[in-house]
């Protein structure tokens, strides 16, 4: 992985921390000529830019790269609209920038606080410092935001986590760094969670103990009414504030799930009738209230829902229980929650494993998705054969182009799907949207609805011309779908495309990894020819579709 | 414990500090003999450059001041001026701190 930093001030620092920070991805850094912003932003023969990056990150003070700030800041008299107009030209270079790069991280700006600039005036609006700084940080941020490969970066909250010290004149008189090594500290950080965040898939599934984590107490002694939750306590507070935290996290698409060693029907008493009680049964897709040991729990509960148990975290007071995870399923991530649970919910907020770059339609419904998917697999007991049942729900697909309303949710498909995923490929916004405007390139998302519920956007294929034959180069599908017969109708979509476009064959070329297996086994059982790991179908030959799922296509 | 031993135990632990910023190669060991900086007249190649250097001076100094009050001033400018030999290692680096409180 390659990186390339840009900077006004001496950036040598950062990139020491973020060596450390992405050690695993064996990060090779370069750093632009110092203080020669606008020139490697602009100049793409400067030799910084001979190489090929991963990241790009810039970090700029205000008054270095905007002239009027600069002049501003002296106590000249300047107008605001001169001062966003060089918002405006700063935000043109690093658009022009991002072309040459697949991620564009650029923090926004912050000034030492602690000095008085214009005192009471500070804070006045039009005029004031702050307010000054705010307008042209709030400009930054839409002017970059519309731009796919960017994400603007809060260099306040690194300055504000390293306390008074920031600021270090010392430094920057010695080196031209203004930073205390603290500030670089917390930015890189924030940049390898972020970045790994747009790469990886993030956890998915919380599945938390009730007693001294939920609330106070232990239910089966005390009994739901005498335990600490909400109130006018301290502790009751925390907890309940813990559970909005939680709750919060809902919203985007992480789902909850219980393991209690407790007796169910008097967890599932307070659960659904304490007062205080934020979380209610409705908010967990599962739970496992009994005797049992916590890692056989989770297990089940991972495979009733289909998640690996990479995708999940383990919350619990107890030490002994931890470890027992820990032990148990390495796989699993478990915190060491504090001892004090007056700091559970900041604890949790600190945590950047939910990180996501976007929140999709299907993230908010999750939770609900997952209840529809129980009352789904308890109707299809009923039924002793599959197809019976897949005609007895009246599944509907309906498959588009890639455009801009699904563009969100087809990334994230692709870039967090890892069962039913052929080639595992990974992409940046742009790179999808650069593909997407190729001639010989085509990419489809599908949406399952059916009696029980919409399932949403929830397979992606993306195919692409090589002479006479046309070859997958996505083929991913949700595991919340998986083995309804979707996974057959994405491949009469390809071969009819290509019976469209006058080619022999369609081909797929499976690429294995940990997690993929289950796509493996479906192409293996599809009736494609198979021949090592590439697959391929006769476009000739015709591919009978389920003909009771309803495939309506949109052009 | 002596001047020297509190001189050594802050200068140490400032190293620690300082070597989360830096990659692995150029993390300074906790001994007196690991050298700093190369200069004409050094035998020995130090892992700072002029940069790294100044990082590691002020981590110093924030960790003198932590100890010995908010006024000790390490005098960097001075230090990275000199054409002496207090940053040839971390003993002689002690040794100049010792020196000026």
């Amino acid at each position: 992985m390659k990186a390339l930093l840009i900077s006004d001030f001496s950036i040598n620092n950062l990139s020491g921390y973020l060596k450390n920070d992405f050690i695993e991805q064996n990060l090779e850094i370069v750093i632009a000529p110092f203080n020669q912003v606008h020139q490697v932003l602009l100049d793409d023969t400067i030799e910084c830019w001979n190489d090929r990056f991963d990241l790009g990150i810039v970090w700029t003070q205000p008054e270095r790269v905007l002239k009027h700030f600069a002049a501003y800041l002296n106590g000249e008299d300047v107008n605001i609209e001169i001062l966003l107009s060089d918002v405006k030209d700063f935000s043109n270079l690093l658009k022009v920038a991002s072309n040459r790069l697949k991620t564009l991280f650029v923090a926004n700006w912050s000034i030492d606080f602690s000095l008085n600039y214009q005192g009471i005036l500070s804070a006045k609006s039009e005029f004031g410092i702050y307010d000054v700084l705010a307008k042209m940080n709030i400009l930054l941020a839409n002017e970059l935001n519309i731009i796919p490969n960017i994400y603007v970066l809060n260099s306040q909250k690194w300055i504000a986590m390293s306390g008074g010290n920031a600021y270090n004149s010392k430094l920057w008189y010695l080196s031209k760094t203004p930073f205390h090594s603290s500030v670089f500290a917390n930015a890189s950080k924030d940049i390898c969670s972020f970045f790994l965040s747009l790469n990886k898939p993030n956890k998915k599934l919380i599945v938390t103990d009730l007693d001294n984590t939920l609330w106070g107490g232990v239910v089966g002694d005390i009994g739901s009414e005498n335990l600490v939750l909400g109130g006018h306590h301290s502790v009751g507070e925390a907890y309940k504030d813990f559970q909005l935290a939680l709750k919060a996290l809902t919203k985007k698409g992480i789902v909850l799930a219980i393991t209690s060693k407790n007796e169910e029907s008097v967890a599932m008493n307070a659960i659904e009738n304490h007062s205080e009680m934020v979380l209610r049964k409705s908010d967990f897709v599962t739970w496992r209230i009994n005797w049992d040991d916590k890692a056989k729990n989770i297990f089940e509960i991972a495979q009733e829902l289909n998640l690996g148990l990479d995708s999940i975290v383990f919350l619990d007071d107890n030490p002994f229980e931890r470890e027992r995870i820990k032990h148990s399923l390495p796989e699993v991530l478990v915190p060491e929650l504090p001892t004090d649970p007056l700091l559970y919910k900041h604890f949790l907020m600190q945590l950047d494993c939910f990180d996501s770059n976007t929140i999709s339609e299907e993230d908010r419904k999750r939770t609900e998705l997952y209840s529809i998917e129980k009352q789904r697999i308890e109707h299809k007991n009923g039924f002793n054969d599959l197809e019976e049942w897949l005609k007895s729900i009246d599944i509907k697909v309906k498959c588009e182009e890639l455009n801009s309303e699904n563009l969100q949710r087809v990334l994230q498909l692709l870039n967090k799907t890892n069962q039913m995923n052929l080639l595992t490929a990974r992409y940046a916004e742009k790179e999808l949207l650069d593909r997407s405007f190729e001639e010989n390139h085509f990419t489809y998302a599908f949406s399952v609805k059916d009696n029980f519920g919409d399932a949403g956007l929830t397979g992606v294929i993306g195919l692409q011309v090589l002479e006479d034959t046309l070859t997958f180069t996505d083929f991913v599908l949700s595991c919340r779908v998986i083995g309804r017969k979707i996974e057959e109708t994405m491949l009469s979509v390809a071969i009819n495309l290509a019976r469209k476009l006058n080619l022999k064959f369609v081909e797929a070329n499976y690429i294995p990894t940990e997690k993929n297996k289950p796509c493996f086994d479906f192409f293996q059982n599809s009736k494609f020819e198979i021949q090592k790991n590439k697959f391929s179908w006769e476009v000739e030959k015709m591919y009978i579709r389920p003909y009771y799922i309803d495939l309506e296509i949109f052009d | 414990m002596s001047d020297l031993e509190k001189i050594k135990t802050i200068v140490f632990n400032a190293i620690d500090e300082f070597n989360l910023s830096q990659e692995i190669e150029n993390k300074l060991e906790k001994s007196e003999e690991e050298v700093l900086f190369s200069r004409a007249g050094f035998t020995q190649v130090g892992k700072l450059d002029s940069l790294t250097l100044v990082y590691f001076l002020v981590t110093i100094e924030e960790h003198l001041q932590k100890n010995l009050g908010d006024s000790f001033n390490l005098k960097t400018q001075d230090l990275i001026d000199s054409k002496e030999v207090e940053l040839k290692n971390i003993a002689s680096l002690i040794k100049y701190i010792q020196h000026i409180i």
